[in-house]
């Protein structure tokens, strides 16, 4: 949190270096919330785009008020909810899904890894929009539950609720099999 | 998958990541942005510049001043009112931003004139650093000098020096409080970010004539007990002079002087690159494989360790082990260091105390026994133990008493 205030400062003085390290801190992150709202890799890469852009472009006015890493994530899910209004959502493309965890290095476990990450990317995109978006907020983004109320404006019960029903059927898409 | 801390596991670990082509197109947008709002802001500090000293106090008897000289100008009495523009921080702030490199001169209380270069890139961040420290407590007069993530540091009264590598050093000495405070554009903008959190009062002391330099007194702490002295050059807006004292029995004592000699003049590249003279023993801790492994041992531990190993080989007069324990230095060196010098045995070795924390090191105390001409004494070491840079896990001795 304090090593985020001292790159916020950095960055408003114009240091492109701690605009690399937020970048570099949080991408990946960003990368997964945009893909699993757009169920659209290229389009969560857009996403991101814009997001680091605006946020780049708009330091100047920017005050970090609680964490950097929460911020971007509902940045993120905004710009998401924004493209998903304009067109209507389609399936994922095979090759589109990365390369899988990036810690990964065996290409016999990367192969796997990546059916791995196909297969629930595809039972995430089954779930309803806000319960997809609840459980990457808060998986992925770092969001804690009352973060993600205020974010989409319901109560926190209801959030929780949403998180609950939603690992629910992932474990029974994941359990039955998802189609392709 | 068989339980929700199952699902959420595979869902953390399942993250993707972007692909270098992604990375470079976003950061150069990201970065082209930032430029943009950087120019904007720019615009605007000097708009907001000038709103500051049309509000401030100095500038409305100023203004009055000017409206006294207009109702003047009606009678026939000569009269002589201009008014400078008041000072403002934000005008040292824009100032600094210009500055690439610079030359000071440092005064650390009782302990003689060092001096110092720097050069820094356009967002202020350290490209090369050279430091001549006067005569140091622990280690004497030493030079340091870094860049490119490779630093030297010279010994000249132990006559040893040492190349180290440590990557993005330069960049965090920005959090080195004593790095920091040479560079005047961290050194104002911390001011400004203490005024701004209400934690730093300003009393500034505008010159009656021209050429003397602008005050800007600092005084924080309980009872005051800190006071900090910028001098500001009234034409450029830049530092000229900054002093911190220390309140003692109702005295401020200085603890540091710095004297801004000069910005921007050229600096020959070579003055970061050390002339050590040949008979100074150079130990490369890049490419050597010096000191000992931590393994599982506290910071303590290992600091102990190190010196006893040190001690014992040279009781042993094993010096190949030695120079490797110390740091690397060749057996030959420490031969003829400590060939006249007959250690006994280890009488003790105490418990290690924290050397200033931004050197990573630990103070170890020694008690060791020495036989001179038949007569035997104990003589009291203290070693400087730290992690070497640059090679994550091990530990030698990086000053003190012996090297």
């Amino acid at each position: 949190m304090l090593e985020d205030h001292r790159l916020v400062q950095r960055l408003r003085r114009g240091d492109r270096a701690a605009l690399r390290c937020i970048y570099e801190k949080y991408k990946d992150d960003l990368l997964t919330i945009g893909t699993c709202l757009l169920v659209d890799v290229a389009a969560a890469e857009d996403v991101l785009h814009d997001v680091f852009v605006a946020f780049a472009g708009g330091i100047d006015g920017f005050q970090l008020r609680s964490s950097l890493r929460g911020y971007l994530a509902t940045c993120v899910a905004n710009r998401a909810r924004d493209e998903l209004r304009k067109k209507s959502r389609r399936d994922i493309p095979l090759a589109d899904v990365g390369e899988g965890p990036a810690s990964t290095t065996e290409p016999a476990t990367q192969l796997i890894d990546r059916q791995e990450t196909q297969r629930l990317y595809r039972a995430l995109a089954e779930l309803p929009d806000e319960q997809r978006e609840a459980i990457t907020l808060h998986l992925h983004g770092g969001m804690r539950f009352n973060q993600i109320a205020r974010h989409q404006e319901v109560s926190i019960n209801t959030v929780q609720s949403r998180y609950r029903y939603g690992l629910e059927k992932l474990r029974s898409l994941l359990n039955t099999g998802v189609r392709s | 998958m068989n339980s929700a801390d199952d699902i959420e596991r595979s869902i953390e670990k399942h993250r993707l990541t972007t692909s270098p082509a992604t990375d470079e197109r976003i950061l150069a947008d990201a970065s082209a942005a930032l430029a943009q709002a950087q120019a904007r802001a720019s615009d605007a500090g000097r708009a907001n510049v000038w709103r500051m000293i049309m509000r401030s106090h100095w500038t409305k008897l100023g203004a009055a001043a000017a409206a006294v000289v207009a109702v003047a100008a009606l009678f026939p009495i000569v009269f002589d009112g201009s008014a400078a523009p008041a000072y403002a921080l934000e005008q040292t702030i824009e100032a600094n931003r210009g500055v690439r490199a610079i030359h000071v001169e440092f005064e650390p209380a009782g302990s003689g004139l060092g001096e110092l270069w720097a050069q820094f890139d356009e967002y202020g961040e350290l490209l090369r650093l050279r430091m001549d420290f006067p005569n140091t407590p622990f280690d004497g007069p030493k030079t340091v000098a870094w860049q490119d993530d490779k630093g030297e540091i010279w010994f000249k009264r132990k006559k040893s020096a040492v190349v180290v590598r440590e990557k993005d050093m330069l960049r965090r000495f920005r959090s080195d409080e004593r790095v920091m405070l040479f560079n005047p554009r961290l050194l104002v903008e911390r001011l400004y970010e203490a005024r701004a959190q209400g934690k730093a009062g300003i009393e500034t002391t505008e010159p009656a004539a021209g050429g003397e330099p602008i005050t800007l007194t600092v005084t924080s702490g309980e009872g005051g007990k800190y006071r900090e002295v910028y001098k500001v050059d009234p034409e450029t807006k830049l530092l000229q002079e900054f002093a911190k004292y220390r309140l003692k029995a109702d005295r401020h004592d200085l603890t540091l002087r710095l004297k801004y000699l000069a910005y921007n003049d050229a600096v020959d590249p070579n003055a970061f690159t050390l002339v050590i003279p040949d008979d100074v023993m150079r130990v490369d801790q890049t490419v050597e494989d010096v000191g000992l492994a931590r393994g599982d041992l506290s910071r303590e531990q290992i600091a102990v360790s190190v010196a006893r190993q040190l001690f014992e080989a040279l009781i042993a007069k094993d010096y190949p082990r030695a120079g490797k324990v110390a740091g690397g230095f060749s057996g030959a060196w420490i031969r003829q260091k400590f060939d006249s010098t007959h250690f006994v045995r280890i009488v003790s070795i105490g418990q290690p105390t924290p050397a200033p924390p931004e050197t990573g090191a630990l103070r170890v105390p020694c008690e060791i026994e020495l036989e001179t001409g038949g007569a035997r004494e104990v003589k009291k070491y203290t070693l400087s133990i730290r992690p070497i840079y640059g090679r994550p896990g091990r530990w030698a001795i990086s000053g003190g008493d012996l090297f």
